[in-house]
């Protein structure tokens, strides 16, 4: 038995609000009155019912994990290209502040009297003591054997899930993603006490790194702690992200350490 | 970007991959169009994070953003693709269900065979109803949003919301009506307004 259905437009403004309980209870109050008497409107009303309960019943989505780890890697890549563009404006600023100086050039030997005057002044202060030796400083130190070998590279092997936990592998956040391989763990001498260093690597996916920039001789690195406070020193060379950490910690001395065997590995012939 | 806005991004926004992508995957028809519209959609609301305006829904603007996304870039080349992988979709989409119940609240192999064939009839109804009418639908329906949020996100006046939802649930009940008579009578029978009426407008 089909009963006539009134125009629609009307109706609909006054019904969908009561069916998605949008009204207030006096104007809810008011439709459903409204509905009682009228059998057609019944049927509308229980037909948008029952249609909008069997979509509520539908099971939800999820999202993939493989896609939330593409996202993290995006937003990394518009973080890495944020930095850029503020490189190159930076840039574009020195670059203006030349060209203002080199208008300038007229006041130079005003700029020279007022440094020979400082020189003269700092020169008669008493002596700091020598300050601790930089990165910078270090920089003068490059060492000579970049061969791969000197390093005594000894691969571990392909770690069972999980034995990576406590490494932050930087962009990835978490190796969460059964299709990713396990990182490659290499383990090398890291300094004549007998400190060791463990380099983790996997295939580059392209994405930035998260941290503290950091140049050391002419390259960037990335620094940052796991989660239990271990530096990590961590680059991508396009190929392979490499991520190297010191394998017994000691105390605010491994920054270097680990710089310098990143620069080594990063000098040596690839295998 | 710095480290605090995307901290505010992945706490405020990234909860919602799951929502975008499943109205993603309803409007796309397919799993990797759903996946690279809510990549495209996640990467926008990060480009434009500082738009976002807190104390706002943040539904709403993502969904926006996703509907905009998928208006400009993935509505006309993926027609071709689409029907190639609808069929995989659905039985995907099928098994995932199935596992996703006996997880949970283990029912009845009658039971559960009935809420799959309803489930996938819904999902097949729901193709066929038009774009339109199925976002709105979809997010009232499935995501909760409110009037005021659907509008904004469809850019269009309260009521043509109303409108388009009853339009899309009406078209979604002829479709599966259409498509299997008996077993919806059977297990889907309407609501009775008086019980409607006390559960909701008590």
């Amino acid at each position: 038995m089909s009963r006539t259905r009134p125009s629609t437009d009307p109706l609909i403004r006054r019904l969908q609000p009561y069916i998605d309980g949008e009204l207030d209870a006096e104007a809810a109050a008011a439709v459903a009155e409204e509905i009682e008497d009228d059998p057609a409107l019944k049927d509308m009303v229980e037909e948008q019912v029952s249609a909008r309960q069997m979509l509520r019943d539908l099971p939800r989505e999820t999202a993939p994990q493989a896609l939330r780890a593409r996202i993290l890697l995006e937003l990394d890549a518009v973080d890495r290209e944020v930095e850029l563009d503020e490189e190159t404006a930076r840039e574009r600023g020195w670059s203006r502040l030349r060209s203002f100086l080199r208008g300038g050039l007229v006041l130079a030997p005003a700029a020279a009297a007022a440094a020979v005057l400082f020189a003269i002044t700092r020169a008669s202060l008493p002596q700091t003591p020598a300050e601790a030796p930089t990165i910078a400083a270090a920089d003068q130190n490059v060492q000579e054997d970049m061969s791969l070998s000197a390093l005594e590279p000894q691969v571990i092997g392909r770690p069972p899930s999980g034995a990576a936990a406590g490494v932050n592998l930087v962009s990835l956040g978490q190796l969460d993603d059964a299709d990713a391989p396990m990182p490659e763990v290499i383990e090398y001498p890291l300094n004549p006490n007998g400190g060791r260093a463990l380099e983790l690597r996997q295939p580059s996916r392209g994405g930035a790194l998260r941290g503290t920039l950091q140049r050391f001789r002419g390259r960037t690195y990335m620094l940052s702690k796991d989660r239990v406070g271990r530096t990590l020193v961590a680059y991508d060379d396009g190929r392979q992200l490499h991520v190297l950490m010191a394998k017994n910690p000691a105390k605010g001395s491994d920054l270097q350490e680990l710089l310098e065997l990143a620069d080594r590995l990063r000098r040596a012939p690839p295998r | 970007m710095d480290a605090t806005a995307r901290q505010a991004f992945e706490k405020t926004a990234l909860p919602h991959l799951d929502s975008l992508f499943g109205v993603a995957l309803r409007m796309t028809r397919n799993r990797a169009s759903a996946e690279d519209l809510v990549q495209d959609t996640l990467v926008r609301a990060y480009r434009f994070w500082h738009r976002f305006e807190p104390g706002t829904s943040i539904r709403a603007w993502l969904f926006t953003i996703l509907r905009n996304t998928f208006v400009n870039s993935y509505h006309r080349g993926n027609r071709r693709r689409e029907q190639a992988e609808h069929l995989t979709h659905q039985a995907r989409t099928l098994d995932e269900a199935g596992a996703a119940g006996l997880a949970s609240a283990p029912p009845s192999p009658e039971q559960a065979v009935a809420s799959k064939n309803i489930a996938e009839a819904v999902h097949s109804a729901l193709e066929e109803v038009p774009e339109d009418f199925r976002l709105a639908v979809l997010l009232a329906d499935i995501e909760g949003l409110s009037y005021k949020e659907i509008a904004a996100v469809m850019e269009c006046p309260v009521g043509t919301v109303m409108s388009r939802l009853y339009r899309g649930r009406r078209h979604l009940k002829k479709i599966l009506e259409r498509q299997m008579p008996e077993p919806l009578q059977a297990n889907d029978a309407p609501i009775h307004l008086d019980a409607y009426r006390k559960r909701g407008h008590a």
